[in-house]
């Protein structure tokens, strides 16, 4: 009988244990499914680690780079304030005070002021913003932005956002236009393909991208091959006038950062063509007019726009026929 | 002039035909490499042919290029050699005039605000550093130009530019790589036209100079000794300013801003041949080509095919250059 006894507690223990046990594991991943993770891309892992882990998802959220804007607005994500760019526009609806953001002009006071629980930021801006933000309890994640963004980037940039905040079904629908886009460029790519191109970016023979870059991403996508891309790909180069005249690209491609339309960008290009014909004239693509003249929302990447600016360009050149 | 270090210098003679000698050398260089690694039977190929992209590379981007170092180099250094005799300041060079500020803002407003009018940088540069020039030299006078009046207000009228100009660029953060090539000094892409213009503002600008040597070693000596070897000295110091400022003004107006060549190149010149500006200033015009064409072949061979401007070439290594000079003030006359 005393063993029986004794048994009993032993079971009645067990049971107890496993039901402790079951509940801290229970409650651990009812905690953890509760935790907000963002990983970050592999790029920019050396630098800021794997991502960001936070107890809860964050409500209010300010974002300082123009890049995940309109993404996160299409995933309905309410967003406190967004930066003033000169090179986005945001849509009416986005209901979000407009800051002055950017790069250098961050307005500290009015960000402290909206009490924000999560800032994005870009990459740049981590030594002079995010650090006092860090420092302050509020975190904070970076992205890539300016010229040496590239289509990819983008992309990833979105599904890292959409799955952190747990919006599938919509970030699914975003992938399915970028791949739309993608499949658009491919059959561009087999239809023409692969011809050397030279993307200039400001002034006439200041600097070229690469296909590391915003524009230089879709042009590589559309097979072309950037000659600025010497033993890697290459974001923003000041190349040599001789490289390119030996180069001799069979396209050209133009974005300027302060021409808001390509015509305005011809203008200018068009003037430094003239006045240094000996030269320029030297280019196939350019006795040739094979250069595209493109507007300044090609200069910098401004997030979601990829998709639409993608489409333009491919119309552009006459291959935009979008499943 | 009784020139005290007499007993150092070098002579003239053996000086000038060095100085020739080695831009000669450095403008073959100049012609022969480049970021296109051309054979020299490639080159003499293209020079017997008409047509054909070397023959475009050596005429037409570095010939051009070549003629322009050498000119921007002797016009910046004359600049600065006229400007220490004029101030009395071994640390006077064209930046003190407001030249660098002026041209900087204008062409900063140019870019930023109509950037369709970008091509007329130049020109509005060239405006920009003469009017800030007389800006500072309006703010100096009062019955004359004291040295030191025109540089504590060149100090004022500088930072009150560079304000203008931070403003500019702070409010167009996003689109400021046009400004920065411009500002970096570069001679990258440059044809014929502006080897053109630069050759007709260095002819006249450099001819003034030389003009100006007598009154250059009077004002060197004070102003009551050059009054008294009956020089206006008011006068003479307006016009050597004026004569400065369009030197350098042309300088910036075709390549941007080159600083270090008009503070560094006269104390060299000057640690060289004496401070007697008969010598010094056909010594700093040469040596200031040497320099340009030498920093000019540095940044575009260094990390080729990417391009260092040629401003940014000087600045790198200017700046531990003048401390070298600093270092030995004695022969300098820092």
């Amino acid at each position: 009988m005393k063993t029986r006894g004794s048994n009993h507690w032993v079971i009645a223990l067990v049971c107890a244990l496993s039901l402790l046990i079951s509940g801290y594991a229970f409650a651990e991943s009812q905690s953890q499914s509760e935790m907000f993770s963002l990983a970050y891309p592999p790029s920019l892992q050396e630098q800021f680690g794997e991502g960001l882990l936070l107890d809860a998802t964050p409500q209010r959220l300010i974002v300082m780079t123009p890049n995940p804007v309109l993404a996160m607005y299409e995933m309905g994500l309410e967003m406190l304030a967004v930066p003033i760019s000169q090179l986005s526009v945001w849509p009416d609806e986005l209901k979000a005070e407009r800051l002055p953001l950017d790069r250098n002009t961050v307005d500290m006071e009015g960000i402290l002021l909206l009490q924000p629980d999560f800032v994005i930021l870009s990459t740049g801006q981590r030594d002079a913003y995010g650090k006092t933000l860090e420092e302050r309890g509020i975190p904070c994640y970076y992205v890539k932005s300016g010229p040496a963004v590239t289509f990819q980037d983008i992309r990833e940039m979105i599904q890292l956002i959409g799955a952190a905040f747990g919006k599938t079904e919509i970030t699914q629908n975003i992938m399915g236009r970028f791949d739309a886009v993608e499949a658009a460029a491919a059959r561009y790519k087999a239809e023409h393909g692969a011809q050397t191109a030279a993307v200039m970016f400001s002034e006439p023979g200041a600097y070229l991208l690469g296909s590391k870059s915003y524009l230089g991403s879709m042009l590589d996508m559309m097979g072309y091959l950037n000659i600025a891309d010497q033993d890697k790909p290459a974001s923003l180069l000041p190349i040599s006038m001789e490289e390119l005249i030996l180069q001799n690209p069979q396209a050209i491609f133009v974005t300027h950062t302060s021409t808001a339309t390509g015509e305005e960008a011809r203008v200018i290009y068009e003037a430094a063509f003239e006045e240094n014909a000996a030269v320029w004239g030297k280019l196939d693509a350019i006795s040739g007019n094979n250069v595209v003249y493109l507007g300044a929302s090609y200069s910098h990447a401004s997030g979601l726009n990829v998709i639409s600016e993608f489409e333009t360009l491919l119309a552009i050149m006459g291959g935009g026929a979008l499943d | 002039m009784p020139d005290s270090k007499e007993r150092r210098v070098i002579s003239l003679r053996i000086c000038v035909p060095i100085l020739i000698a080695a831009i000669c050398l450095l403008s073959l260089l100049a012609l022969r490499i480049g970021s296109a690694r051309l054979s020299m039977r490639q080159i003499l190929e293209a020079l017997s042919s008409t047509e054909g992209p070397v023959r475009a590379i050596i005429l037409d981007i570095r010939l051009p290029r070549v003629i322009l170092s050498i000119l921007i180099g002797g016009c910046l250094s004359a600049a600065g050699t006229i400007l220490q005799a004029v101030m009395h300041n071994p640390l006077a060079d064209p930046g003190i005039i407001g030249v660098s500020s002026g041209a900087s803002a204008v062409a900063t407003a140019v870019f930023l605000i109509l950037p369709t009018a970008s091509r007329s940088v130049p020109m509005f540069a060239f405006a920009g550093a003469l009017i800030a020039c007389a800006a500072i030299y309006g703010m100096a006078w009062r019955g004359g130009a004291e040295p030191v009046r025109v540089v504590l207000a060149g100090v004022a009228v500088n930072a009150m530019l560079g304000g203008v100009t931070a403003f500019l660029m702070l409010m167009n953060s996003e689109n400021l790589q046009g400004v920065l090539a411009w500002m970096n000094g570069s001679l990258n892409a440059k044809s014929w036209g502006q080897a053109r213009v630069m050759m007709a503002y260095g002819a006249v600008g450099l001819t003034m100079a030389a003009l100006s040597v007598k009154n250059l070693n009077a004002l060197q000596m004070g102003d009551e000794i050059a009054q008294s070897l009956g020089v206006h000295v008011g006068r003479v110091r307006l016009i050597l300013t004026g004569i400065s400022a369009f030197l350098a003004a042309s300088t910036v107006s075709v390549a941007g801003i080159i600083g270090f060549v008009g503070l560094i190149v006269p104390h060299v010149a000057r640690m060289v041949v004496g401070a007697n500006h008969k010598r010094m200033l056909p010594v700093a015009m040469l040596l200031g080509a040497c320099v340009v064409l030498l920093a000019d072949l540095v940044g575009r061979t260094i990390v080729a095919p990417v391009e260092i401007p040629v401003g940014i070439v000087m600045s790198i290594f200017g700046g531990p250059f003048f401390l070298y000079l600093l270092r030995h003030r004695k022969r300098t006359g820092l």
